[in-house]
């Protein structure tokens, strides 16, 4: 009797532990993932919203960007924004209801939309009514004139897409994806209902030497003032690195190759930290990782390791070979080192609802502090070196301190295929603290497609007091 | 007097909470189709709530004194019962009333079996015939196939009039009432005092019914067979080997299942990644694992404090959820909180029903006790687990709140069977303080070495 007393008291135990668990998991994977499981588009909730009405989206201007109006039958039915290019600008962005776009406003943040998050007063006194249940208004931190700005100034015929957010409170401004289409006649391009700005996966090109550059200042002491050269031409072990344009950069700085855009100096720096000191900095960063921001899903960028060779990894310092990553998260990139090294978590929803203007705005917070103040203000100083003298100077405003690095991403080992053209930047002022990406697919040099659009579209985004 | 308190405080609690559940599903309107029912008052939940409002006083204060039955057991098991029923009616009228039924049958059962174990000291001399019954019972539906498995033996059948296949209305699971005539047979096999051969006749009938419910197909109710037989193993004999062996045992076969069925591999690649999208048959896009999809979607929309009772739209799309996926069910109704507080207390009734066992002071009833509230336990805990996706799913149902006679009937008769080894153990103490009296000491003494001497 004693013994099984004893075993009796045991099993008790493994019961605590094995309901711990579960309760556990079950608590945490409620508060992670709930919403994220809620917004798949193939969840019969988002489909068929009968007896429901859905909520309307408006920009943080309050245009509306979406919302249920009776028609004759006496049946809802979405209409979007009256201005046709507004309606395309934001149409990844807002997505749909029929899945076809992943990931939109529409479908992710149903939640809201259909009332399965109105509080529970609101709850029971839809019990007790005979009105069909109205889901929630949401107001989002876009700017719709701006994304319209953006999209109408995208060269015409490419593809692509443009990020702008607000660095210090992770609001999203604006995120345009070419080609887009319009949810009013469901006039659509092929591959217009990707969002290229989360979606899509692209090489960074030189975009990644902020990374590199960053986890030199970390792993090499002194690398500062130390100078590199760069012969033009740099034979690793099969692979030889060439500079754009032929160029041959002589003695360089770190900063200096940063401003050039060095390649050589960069592979140099990478062969002598080797991938794990790059691969804990890109992975600071949110490379490898897998990123769950609450309002947005956003593909996760990849830094591979596996079977490494002295080639890809000095490829890997300026963003070739396999390195692979989306337009927001380099917008991330620039946005974390223009404040400070503090990386806010990106945001989309500004406040929830079941009045039109009503309800709290949704707070700021922190995603991660990536970088030490010191090691932030070195990469901003060099990215603003980079505007003022090196190859992003397309991208300048008169009267205010812009920062940037320009890509020109390879997409083929064939020369005549035109590159991926990249720019990454922020302005350097309190009153409009902004940071954009700009990809152009096949749009040649970063420097002569992708600068002049973001510095258009930041001028744009001053004037409109973003 | 202090614990008198607390009980009374709990069953007030837990009527509350009936109360208010039942004027809400009678306010609410009994759930058919079309929406002008708003006002429309439902007597028959009405009806349905007075009469669980009455069980849950007649567990909590008559029956404790009528068959000695544990006030604590009662309470929480009619909270269960209560929610069962009332979470079935919001499902279909038709279902919450055959819950209520099953729960009233199940009561008369309970006290039946609670009476019966005081009367049993052994069983013996029935060994063979009962073990011969199970096996007949878990043959028995090997012939025929009831939604993929071979675990029903259909009653009732009807022709659907478009495709013209016949379908099963109405179907007994034997494997339910098996649960019990395994855990009475077991406890008595090892109720020995020492490592005999009546161990071997133990351990052969537990690999019998496993093997037979493998046989069946029935892969969920396989696993809760060998975790409930492991465990009552282990508590009699103490031996860490043993259960080590069994669980490596366990993870062995379950490996070697993986590797030679489709099906449990199937299982076991929609556990992994429930939202891929797969083509279906129709050449459309579908979910992998769409039934965990759905369910995952239902608890999703539920949220932190759940959509209300009686909102319907959210699960309606989860596969079978009146059966094994209730618990997503009363998540998107309820909330994950009031989810967590379900599931407190499940482990109430097993921190309970482990303390019943310890209490006891017959072998084969502490053997008894461990048996039915390891059963109830990896039953809750397998359901649960595989509804939330923390391992694949294997359809067993959610002890109380499922919908279905087998399973409630042979979980009110588990209940009996702790209420009955309960009120033994209540009667020896009395007896035990009647001959000694008052003088504590003394009492405690002796109580210590009739442990001492019966264990």
């Amino acid at each position: 009797m004693k013994r099984i007393r004893r075993t009796a008291g045991l099993i008790t135990g493994i019961f605590a532990v094995m309901f711990l668990c579960l309760g556990g998991f079950f608590t945490y994977n409620v508060t992670v993932y709930s919403d994220r499981w809620f917004a798949d588009p193939a969840n019969p909730n988002i489909i068929h919203t009968d007896g429901v009405i859905p909520g309307s989206v408006y920009d943080k201007n309050g245009m509306s960007l979406a919302k249920s109006v009776e028609n004759a039958q006496g049946d809802y039915e979405r209409v979007y924004a009256e201005n046709p290019s507004v309606r395309r600008a934001v149409s990844q962005l807002l997505g749909d209801t029929e899945g076809q776009v992943a990931n939109g406003v529409e479908s992710f943040m149903a939640a809201y939309l259909l009332g399965y998050r109105a509080g529970w007063t609101a709850r029971l006194g839809q019990l007790f009514s005979d009105e069909p249940r109205r889901g929630d208004n949401i107001r989002l931190t876009v700017d719709a004139m701006l994304c319209k700005y953006a999209a109408e100034h995208f060269p015409a015929g490419k593809s692509g897409a443009v990020v702008v957010l607000n660095y210090k409170t992770g609001e999203i401004r604006a995120m345009v994806s070419l080609p887009n289409f319009d949810p009013a006649t469901d006039d659509h391009a092929p591959g217009s209902y990707f969002n290229r700005a989360t979606n899509v996966l692209y090489p960074p090109g030189s975009l990644f030497k902020l990374i590199t550059y960053a986890a030199a200042l970390k792993e090499l002491p002194g690398v500062e003032s130390r100078t590199f050269n760069c012969g033009g031409r740099f034979t690793v072990d099969q692979l030889s690195i060439v500079e754009a344009n032929g160029a041959t950069h002589g003695a360089v700085t770190l900063r200096q190759a940063l401003e050039q855009s060095c390649n050589i100096t960069f592979a140099q720096l990478a062969l002598e930290m080797g991938y794990p000191a790059i691969e804990r900095q890109a992975r600071a960063f949110g490379f490898n990782d897998t990123v769950l921001f609450r309002d947005l899903v956003v593909k996760d960028s990849k830094y591979p390791t596996t079977s490494p060779t002295r080639d890809d990894l000095a490829q890997s310092a300026y963003g070739q070979g396999r390195v692979e990553t989306t337009p927001l998260e380099m917008a991330l990139v620039a946005a974390t080192i223009a404040n400070g090294g503090t990386m806010m978590e990106p945001k989309l929803l500004d406040r929830a609802s079941s009045t039109a203007s009503g309800g709290l705005p949704v707070g700021s917070s922190v995603y991660r502090k990536v970088l030490d103040d010191s090691r932030a203000s070195i990469l901003k100083e060099a990215m603003v070196a980079a505007v003022q003298v090196g190859t992003a100077s397309q991208a300048s405003i008169e009267g205010y301190r812009i920062g940037g690095k320009t890509g020109s991403a390879e997409v083929s080992s064939d020369k005549t295929v035109p590159t991926h053209a990249w720019f990454t930047g922020f302005i350097d002022d309190p009153e409009h603290p902004l940071a954009i990406c700009v990809l152009i697919e096949g749009g040649g040099s970063g420097a002569i497609a992708a600068a002049p659009l973001a510095q258009d579209i930041l001028r744009e985004a001053i004037r409109l007091k973003d | 007097m202090a614990r008198w308190d607390l009980r009374q405080r709990l069953v007030m609690l837990v009527m509350l909470f009936t109360f208010a559940l039942g004027m809400l599903a009678m306010l609410h309107g009994a759930p058919v189709s079309g929406a002008s029912t708003m006002y429309t008052a439902d007597f028959t939940a009405l009806l349905i709530t007075i009469g669980l409002l009455a069980m849950i006083f007649i567990g909590a204060y008559l029956f404790p004194k009528w068959i000695g039955a544990d006030p604590l057991l009662m309470t929480m098991m009619n909270f269960l019962c209560s929610l069962g029923v009332l979470v079935q009616y919001s499902i279909s009228r038709g279902s919450g009333l055959y819950h209520a039924l099953w729960y009233a049958i199940g009561s008369i059962l309970m006290v039946v079996v609670s009476l019966a174990v005081r009367r049993v000291k052994t069983l013996r001399r029935w060994w063979p015939h009962l073990a011969i019954l199970a096996a007949m019972l878990l043959i028995a539906p090997l012939f025929n196939t009831v939604n993929g498995a071979h675990a029903h033996i259909p009653i009732q059948r009807v022709t659907d009039a478009v495709t013209g296949r016949s379908i099963i209305t109405l179907s007994i699971q034997p494997s339910e009432g098996v649960k019990i005539l395994l855990i009475i047979l077991l406890a008595d096999m090892l109720s020995g005092h020492s490592w005999r051969p009546d161990s071997v006749w133990a351990m052969g009938f537990a690999v019998m019914c496993v093997g037979l419910l493998i046989a069946e197909d029935d892969l969920g109710t396989c696993v809760l067979y060998a975790m409930t037989a492991l465990l009552m193993f282990f508590a009699a004999t103490g031996s860490f080997t043993l259960l080590f062996t069994g669980v490596a045992g366990g993870a062995g076969s379950a490996w070697l299942v993986y590797q030679n069925t489709g099906k449990f591999r199937t299982r076991v690649e929609q556990w992994l990644n429930p939202f891929m999208r797969v083509m279906d048959d129709k050449g459309g896009v579908g979910l992998k694992g769409y039934q965990i999809a759905e369910s995952l979607m239902a608890l999703a929309a539920g949220g932190v404090h759940g959509l209300g009772y009686g909102i319907r739209d959210t699960f309606r799309w989860v596969p079978e959820y009146s059966n094994d996926f209730v618990f997503s069910v009363v998540c998107s109704q309820f909330g994950a909180v009031f989810a967590l507080a379900v599931l407190a207390v499940y482990v109430v009734i097993l921190f309970r029903g482990m303390r019943i066992a310890q209490r006891a002071r017959r072998r084969f009833h502490a053997l008894l006790a461990i048996g039915v509230t390891a059963l109830i336990g990896f039953q809750t805990f397998v359901i649960v687990g595989g509804v939330v996706n923390m391992f694949p799913l294997t359809g067993v149902t959610m002890p109380f709140i499922s919908q279905g006679g087998s399973s409630m009937l042979s979980c009110m008769m588990l209940m009996g069977i702790l209420n009955g080894v309960y009120a033994c153990a209540d009667q020896d103490e009395q007896d035990a303080r009647a001959i000694l009296g008052q003088y504590s000491a003394v009492r405690s003494t002796f109580i210590w070495t009739t442990r001492e001497v019966g264990g």
